[in-house]
């Protein structure tokens, strides 16, 4: 009607309002059907339902007794998967940007163990991406873990026997947060075979307990903390009580040889920084092997890769799962041992400087 | 006159804008708030939790002296309050237990669970409860008899 009223003026508003009108409507409809394109694509629904479903069965892995465990019936693709114990994170392999994630209600059996899991660790190298991978999610005594498959050709689901056992499963296990860089670093130690002999070690004068002479020994050094509920002995005001912000520890575990003395190992747990760290240490540490006195003096570094590993560690890790975990073997004296930490002391810490730099 | 005529071409404008937006927001949550419904898994989490002390040698459940656990059999010797707290972990999270059991109330945060019990039928809420006939081992012997778990949390 305002076309037949229209004077002079109104002809501009005419050719134009409608012109606008499309233009707007089309762009409008362009961003919907792109909007509506990517939830078709599954980006956004099917990794909060990958999320919420993941989360679920880890749940019910919690609340199952003795060993499990459960292959997830579906091709991943694209995506990588972190399951930390209060979250299961999707992200989204091409922008490493969070795509969906979900908490769940995370009420833990005490003492299981839900270490940081990314899977799969490959897609960092580059080396799978873009492939699709099954996921395999495990609960072996206290500890849940996860491994993936990379099936490049086979499209459906591997069979029952592909699976593996629990002990033969790869494990995939990162340092408790991956910016340690700026984070405190905290030592720990363990004492080894409690109740043995290499329980207490003998001074001159007096009867000391290793662990209290770890204790000491470490909190007195310049640039590490010590974490042990035996050190609250008259150190209390150095003691870090709260291990939430322990990002790397190194473990020391010293052993009275025996038989099966395999000589000095520095195990790396399945992270890259890990392993990096383990590698520095061990180049340093090799010219100073004459200088320690124990009695295998061979020397490597292990990748902790399987289940089994872990249980034949001489140390019981209970929650905390360490970067490095350092064995060694040693004479049972006071200055001998001594001598050992003073020289692991003035390796780790130049190797740590170097690993930052 | 012209001013004027610009001036409400322009306002329309913002008006249209302004309205259309607001309906592709309007819809777009509704089509997500729907997803997320029927993606909502609290209710089975909570069945999980309240399973889990059948099921867990942990919580309840009977292990054999080859530490092989009996599913649905309980180890009367864990049957306490205090196994139930070593069964839960709960990081803060609100949740409460009630178990009847051979007469007996055991609770776990029985703050929580009296606080909760009343209102679980509310939307900021979930409540399980079930009643499983269970076999229960006492010093070997076997015996028979029902158990009924209530979990209640705050969603």
């Amino acid at each position: 009607m305002k076309f037949l009223q229209s004077k002079k003026g109104d002809t501009t508003e005419l050719t134009y309002n409608p012109l606008f009108t499309l233009i707007f409507t089309a762009i409008v409809v362009f961003f919907l059907f792109g909007y509506a394109i990517s939830w078709d694509d599954s980006t956004f629904l099917n990794r909060n339902v990958l999320a919420n479903d993941i989360g679920l069965t880890i749940e019910t892995l919690q609340m199952a007794p003795d060993r499990v465990s459960i292959d997830y019936p579906k091709e991943l693709k694209d995506v990588q998967i972190e399951i930390d114990s209060d979250k299961v994170n999707i992200k989204n392999i091409e922008g490493g940007e969070l795509a969906s994630f979900t908490e769940f209600n995370y009420v833990k059996i005490t003492g299981l163990v839900v270490p940081h899991i990314k899977v799969p660790e490959e897609f960092s190298t580059g080396l799978v991406k873009s492939k699709p991978f099954f996921l395999y999610l495990s609960k072996n005594g206290k500890v849940i873990n996860a491994q993936t498959s990379i099936f490049s050709t086979q499209t459906t689901a591997p069979t029952q026997t592909q699976t593996t056992a629990p002990t033969q499963q790869i494990l995939s296990i990162s340092t408790t947060n991956n910016n340690w860089k700026n984070e405190e670093l905290i030592v720990s130690y363990y004492e080894a075979n409690k109740g043995s002999p290499a329980y207490k070690i003998y001074n001159i004068n007096e009867e000391t307990y290793l662990a209290d002479y770890l204790c000491n020994f470490l909190i007195n050094s310049p640039y590490f903390y010590t974490i042990n509920n035996r050190c609250a002995g008259g150190n209390n005001a150095k003691i870090k009580p709260d291990l939430s912000n322990a990002i790397l520890k190194i473990i020391y575990a010293f052993e009275i040889p025996s038989q099966k003395d395999n000589g000095i190992i520095l195990y790396s747990f399945d992270s890259d920084k890990s392993w990096k760290l383990a590698q520095i240490i061990l180049k340093n540490l090799q010219p100073k092997l004459n200088q320690l006195n124990v009695p295998n003096k061979n020397i490597e570094i292990k990748k902790i890769v399987n289940y089994d590993q872990i249980n034949n560690l001489p140390v019981s890790l209970n929650e905390q799962i360490p970067g490095l975990i350092i064995t060694i073997g040693y004479q049972d004296d006071v200055i001998n041992l001594n001598s050992i930490i003073s020289i692991l002391n003035n390796v780790i810490n130049p190797s740590l400087q170097e690993y930052y730099k | 006159m012209k001013g004027k005529k610009a001036m409400g071409w322009t306002l329309s404008w913002i008006w249209n804008l302004l309205s259309l937006t607001v309906i592709i927001l309007i819809i777009t949550g509704a089509v997500i708030g729907t997803i997320n419904k029927q993606n909502d898994t609290k209710n089975l989490r909570v069945q999980l939790l309240g399973k889990r002390i059948l099921y867990s040698p942990e919580c309840f459940a009977y292990q054999d002296t080859n530490t092989k656990t009996k599913i649905g059999t309980i180890d009367l010797q864990k049957v306490s309050e205090e196994r139930l707290k070593n069964c839960f972990d709960a990081n803060g999270q609100e949740i409460g237990v009630k178990i009847d059991f051979k007469g007996d109330e055991f609770y776990y945060n029985q703050t929580n669970y009296r606080d909760i019990a009343p209102i679980a039928f509310t939307k900021k809420y979930m409540k399980y409860s079930d009643r499983f006939f269970v076999q229960v081992v006492e010093n070997n012997k076997i015996s028979f008899d029902y158990m009924t778990i209530t979990v209640v949390a705050k969603k």
